[in-house]
């Protein structure tokens, strides 16, 4: 049985992971809330992003950690205007073709846009050899742990995105039109509020968030894999459907307790080699449990309401 | 003094024409011509077609059962389930178990695979039943993606002893059998369009039967087809287990295919969304779909390779034309049903 102090670099990292699951989780409840759309692209755009900056930045086979020198400086914030110019583009030009259908449909739309942006990015850069993107960092000893600046970002920013978030759709007429949309987008429409702008804000809230997160994360799992970056919204959705796609607040707990858990069952591989060797379903057990729960009681939908 | 009255005539309770009540014509699957498509593929491709044909049909046999389980969830129920790989898997891990175990002959453990999938999909449906919808694609998709980490970890057996069969040296690995009647390519090949034959024929009857009808009235409204006295839950289930079967043994019949070493690739997250967008493409609405979807994915992908555009283009695109043509597919069947007044 590992002692305490064997888990303390594990809750650091943990706290990390679960601050990337936070972001994305509040990319997609903020998008789903405003346009009815699960954005399941957001980790290919992400990869994609982070793709396009590490070629950018030099990356070659022979130099699988290229460093930022001089404009190219610059492949940091391309990752972000990637991001945020393909989520908006298919959120002004696709989503709307795609509005009239259910929430299920217009996510397989998302689906699409991931396996179309995989294939080229397998297509683009070899995946037979590791490669990774990593941020100016620096290391600190913290209590007998070693944190990185990364880390800590990753945790801050995610704090701040929640909060800033939260105040922006109370406190703001953007905001409150967000709010509005999400209610009833036919209402909203007739009382005079621009659903397309307002849906288009969202995309592009949702595009900038996706960046910031594909900065840090490739840093984070030390590897710029094209599976696993792309699939790394299916863990992140865990703390996304605990909050049922609607509280940012518990979206955020919940996914940091996703990300705590899962990392702390890495030191049991000597005694509970099976707990370390699942602990990456922590995610999917979480949700599906979570769904579960959200859906004890049974209901059917007649004339568009629910019944229970 | 008041007349009787008398029903009229025109009231007399007659039967209605024979034709009427009787299916006449199945549109999922008509006998004539999957008979036709069956003799062929039996007999005339492995005359016409070298070993290289024959290995593309025996991975567009496998998939067309794969695809025709989803598409009959999606298309004749309404549930999308975007974890069909996960039960394609456990019929592959149970059948390569018990070809190693035991001497029971292979189609017996294909079946086994495919009843064990079934099972196990039974039991993770149960409680998934209750949700459905957007819900239900992403509690599918948690479970395909964790079902990947538990293939991942247990690895698929190769010949080894214990619980999970996996050898310890290299030298150890053994090949999955195959059927004494059935060792070569083409007739392995054959055993396989013999086997996908079966699953749709199975799969025929249940829609042109008491089941499909109460599925397809699930699918219009659940809530209707409450109100009209069917029982959604097993109606549901029964969709659930079929397609978990039919995925299962479509796994269990892909383990003859593959030498030695099986891979994790063909079950992992990447393969769920692509099995949805092959089912898409194809067309969800009859079980051809699951034919015609699995052509596009093995068949015409190599053609196009080896005729159309060289080095190797369309297989490299493979998962940019798929995810292509499922968006346009969605855009475009949204354009239709606006088209003709109906709210999709």
């Amino acid at each position: 049985m590992p002692g305490l102090g064997d888990f303390w670099p594990y809750i650091i990292q943990g706290l990390a992971f679960g601050a990337m699951y936070a972001v994305t989780g509040t990319g997609l409840v903020v998008l789903y809330q405003t346009t009815g759309v699960v954005n399941l692209a957001f980790g290919a755009i992400g990869c994609l992003g982070a793709h396009l900056a590490w070629s950018m930045l030099g990356g070659s086979l022979s130099k699988p950690t290229p460093h930022a020198e001089g404009w190219r400086i610059l492949a940091y914030p391309l990752v972000v205007v990637v991001c945020a110019g393909l989520t908006v583009a298919y959120g002004v030009f696709i989503a709307p073709l795609l509005a009239r259908r259910d929430p299920l449909v217009k996510s397989l739309g998302t689906l699409g846009v991931a396996l179309l942006l995989l294939g080229i990015m397998k297509e683009r850069w070899d995946t037979s050899k590791p490669r990774a993107l990593d941020l100016p960092t620096k290391k600190y000893t913290v209590a007998g742990g070693v944190v990185t600046t990364t880390q800590l970002a990753a945790l801050g920013f995610a704090i701040l995105v929640v909060v800033v978030v939260t105040l922006f759709l109370k406190q703001t007429a953007t905001g409150t039109a967000m709010r509005a949309i999400a209610n009833d987008r036919d209402v909203s429409s007739l009382l005079g509020v621009p659903t397309r702008r307002v849906e288009a804000l969202a995309w592009l809230g949702s595009g900038v968030i996706c960046g910031c997160v594909f900065l840090m994360l490739p840093p984070l799992f030390k590897s710029l894999d094209q599976g696993t970056l792309t699939w790394f919204i299916i863990g992140a959705l865990g703390g996304a459907i605990v909050g049922q796609f609607s509280s940012l607040t518990v979206t955020f707990f919940a996914s940091m307790a996703i990300g705590v858990i899962e990392s702390v069952l890495t030191p049991f591989s000597d005694s509970f080699q099976f707990m370390s060797d699942f602990r990456k379903m922590t995610p999917f057990v979480v949700a599906v449990a979570a769904i579960m729960w959200i859906s004890r009681r049974r209901t059917v939908v007649l004339a568009g309401r629910e019944m229970r | 003094m008041t007349a009787v009255a008398t029903a009229p005539a025109t009231l007399v309770e007659t039967p209605p024409p024979r034709g009427i009540a009787r299916v006449t014509k199945s549109p999922y699957f008509s006998p004539g011509a999957a008979i036709v498509v069956f003799v062929l593929a039996l007999f005339a491709i492995p005359a016409f077609f070298d070993a290289f044909w024959i290995a593309n049909f025996t991975q567009m046999a496998v998939f067309s059962i794969v695809a025709a389980s989803a598409g009959l969830l999606y298309g004749r129920v309404g549930l999308v389930s975007l974890g069909q790989v996960a039960s394609y898997g456990i019929g592959c891990w149970v059948t390569m178990r018990l070809a190693f175990a035991t001497s029971l002959p292979f189609p017996i453990i294909v079946v086994l695979g495919g009843v064990a999938a079934m099972l196990i999909g039974m039991l993770i449906g149960l409680p998934a039943l209750r949700v459905s919808g957007l819900y239900l694609a992403l509690v599918t998709l948690m479970l395909a993606a964790g079902m990947e980490i538990v293939l991942n970890t247990v690895k698929f057996p190769n010949g080894g002893s214990g619980f999970k069969g996996v050898a310890k040296t290299l030298s150890d690995i053994r090949p999955t059998r195959r059927p004494s009647f059935a060792l070569t390519d083409v007739t392995y090949y054959r055993f396989l369009v013999v086997g996908a034959f079966v699953m749709f024929v199975i799969a025929s009857l249940m829609l042109s039967h008491k089941p499909g009808r109460a599925w397809e009235s699930i699918r219009q409204s659940e809530a209707a087809a409450l109100a009209a006295g069917i029982d959604v839950t097993r109606y549901k289930l029964l969709a659930f287990a079929l397609a978990a079967f039919m995925a299962g043994v479509a796994g269990g019949l892909y383990a003859g295919t593959v030498p030695k070493g099986m891979s994790i690739d063909a079950f992992n997250r990447q393969s769920a969304i692509f099995l949805i967008a092959v089912v898409i493409m194809g067309g969800i609405y009859s079980l051809w779909g699951g034919l015609l979807g699995a052509f596009f994915a093995t068949c015409l992908l190599k053609f196009l390779t080896q005729n159309v555009v060289g080095h190797q283009f369309w297989t490299r695109f493979a998962l940019s034309l798929f995810g292509f043509g499922l968006l346009v597919n969605l855009i475009q069947s949204t354009r239709v049903a606006e088209k003709k007044g109906i709210e999709a």
